[in-house]
């Protein structure tokens, strides 16, 4: 009785992360920009939710909680990364990244339809990592303001602060490709 | 408000999380003032841009093999009697196979998120009390020095949180004990100032805890948040994923200076 309902407890709790698996994977391609170190993320990710899956509240958002352990395993390994030099600096990333001029988007088409897809992703792409994740999860994912906060483990106010400029700097770059393509 | 301000509400208010005080204020300044109109509909046009982003599907491949590691973990972690439990975490793991026993029929309640059964939140209660009893009793009885009872109560949280000091400013400590409150567990430190009243400082895991923006109070360099409520005056502040709550019977003001001297210690 008591090893069925410990098994049934693993298997509900698989069930619930595969469920979310598109958008864990979502995120990991969002913060990784790789397909491979992606799929190495999510999966490392999955397997500490579930040797944590105690610490998670029920009754809480599941997704928020393994989206903020997906971004945590990133970040970890990112630095691991960063340590062994088999990366360049974060910041320095960042800035080639903050300046559309210097990195133009691929091919846009014009007329009626100012911006393709591939000019919402590269200006998303441009931003920092804190600013992308929480587009990311707000308005891919539709995150609430709260379980964005969850997610990425700091306060609403600074959710929202980050989600202000974010947008802020999508629409300079949005308007950047529009100047170019002209 | 300014028209900045206003601004930094647009995107609230199109996703719905906005006050419905300020939504309506924000709406009237809209009708009113074209450049934020302006700013209103750009940003619309961002969120519709938005939705057309990208979204990665994960590869086949992947689910197979998550699957297969979760399934490979199940199986490396052996099942104990209170592995059900875990799942929502509920007892201190001293008693948890004593009550895991007498709460074994009602389990499957747990799996299917239903409402435990009375029985069962009193199980719950009545083994919390008795950690609670016991842990005070070793307090009073001299067993435990200040020391050991943080030592005792870091493990029991299971998260590290800086020491709480002896003394800070007229409070002095004079008491420790593990407790609950809905079901998270807390540690409590027991302050008294001169005049015999009591200021507690309570410690909890607060990585998922959400300070409200309203009623954030600056108090020298730090901005804890201020409330009240039955009759005491409590603030409640976060470092890094722990949380901290202090509560007395006084007012605000002097309620902050207790926190500034608490708080500049740990």
């Amino acid at each position: 009785m008591l090893r069925q309902t410990g098994d049934a407890s693993a298997a509900a709790f698989e069930a619930g992360v595969l469920e979310h698996l598109d958008a864990l994977f979502n995120l990991a391609m969002w913060m990784a920009r790789d397909r491979a170190a992606a799929e190495d993320v999510v999966q490392e990710a999955c397997l500490r939710a579930f040797r944590f899956r105690h610490q998670f509240q029920p009754g809480t958002n599941l997704r928020a909680w393994l989206f903020q352990i997906v971004r945590s395993v990133f970040i970890t390994q990112y630095r691991r990364r960063e340590r062994a030099g088999q990366r360049v600096d974060l910041e320095t990333l960042e800035g080639q990244r903050a300046n559309p001029a210097a990195s133009p988007a691929p091919g846009r088409p014009g007329g009626a339809e100012p911006f393709a897809r591939v000019d919402i992703d590269a200006a998303l792409e441009q931003l920092p990592e804190e600013y992308r994740t929480a587009v990311v999860l707000s308005d891919i994912e539709r995150l609430s303001m709260v379980d964005v906060a969850v997610a990425m483990s700091c306060p609403v106010g600074t959710v929202k602060s980050r989600l202000f400029r974010a947008r802020a700097l999508l629409r300079k770059a949005l308007a950047e490709y529009r100047r170019t393509d002209t | 408000m300014t028209c900045e301000e206003y601004q930094e509400q647009i995107s609230l208010l199109q996703r719905g999380e906005l006050d419905p005080a300020v939504a309506g204020a924000l709406r009237a300044h809209l009708d009113a003032c074209p450049r934020c109109r302006a700013a209103f509909d750009a940003e619309e046009h961002l969120t519709a841009l938005l939705a057309r982003a990208t979204r990665h599907a994960a590869p086949g491949g992947l689910r197979e093999r998550v699957a297969a590691a979760l399934r490979a973990e199940a199986a490396e972690q052996p099942s104990r009697p209170w592995a059900a439990w875990l799942w929502r975490p509920l007892v201190p793991a001293a008693v948890g196979a004593a009550v895991a026993l007498l709460v074994a029929v009602p389990l499957t309640w747990w799996l299917v998120g239903r409402p435990p059964a009375p029985f069962v939140v009193l199980a719950r209660e009545v083994a919390q009390e008795h950690e609670r009893v016991e842990y005070t009793r070793a307090w009073e009885q001299g067993r435990q020095e200040p020391e050991a009872a943080l030592a005792y109560l870091a493990t029991w949280l299971d998260v590290a949180f800086p020491k709480p000091p002896k003394a800070g400013g007229d409070l002095t400590l004079v008491g420790a004990r593990p407790t609950y409150l809905f079901e998270r567990k807390v540690a409590a430190f027991v302050y008294r100032d001169p005049g015999g009243r009591v200021v507690t400082l309570l410690v909890f895991r607060g990585g998922d805890v959400q300070l409200p923006e309203r009623g954030r109070v600056q108090v020298d360099k730090f901005k804890p948040y201020f409330g009240a409520a039955e009759g005491y005056t409590l603030c409640v502040w976060k470092q890094k994923d722990v949380g901290f709550s202090m509560v007395g019977k006084m007012g605000q003001e002097e309620l902050a200076q207790a926190f500034l001297k608490i708080r500049q210690s740990l």
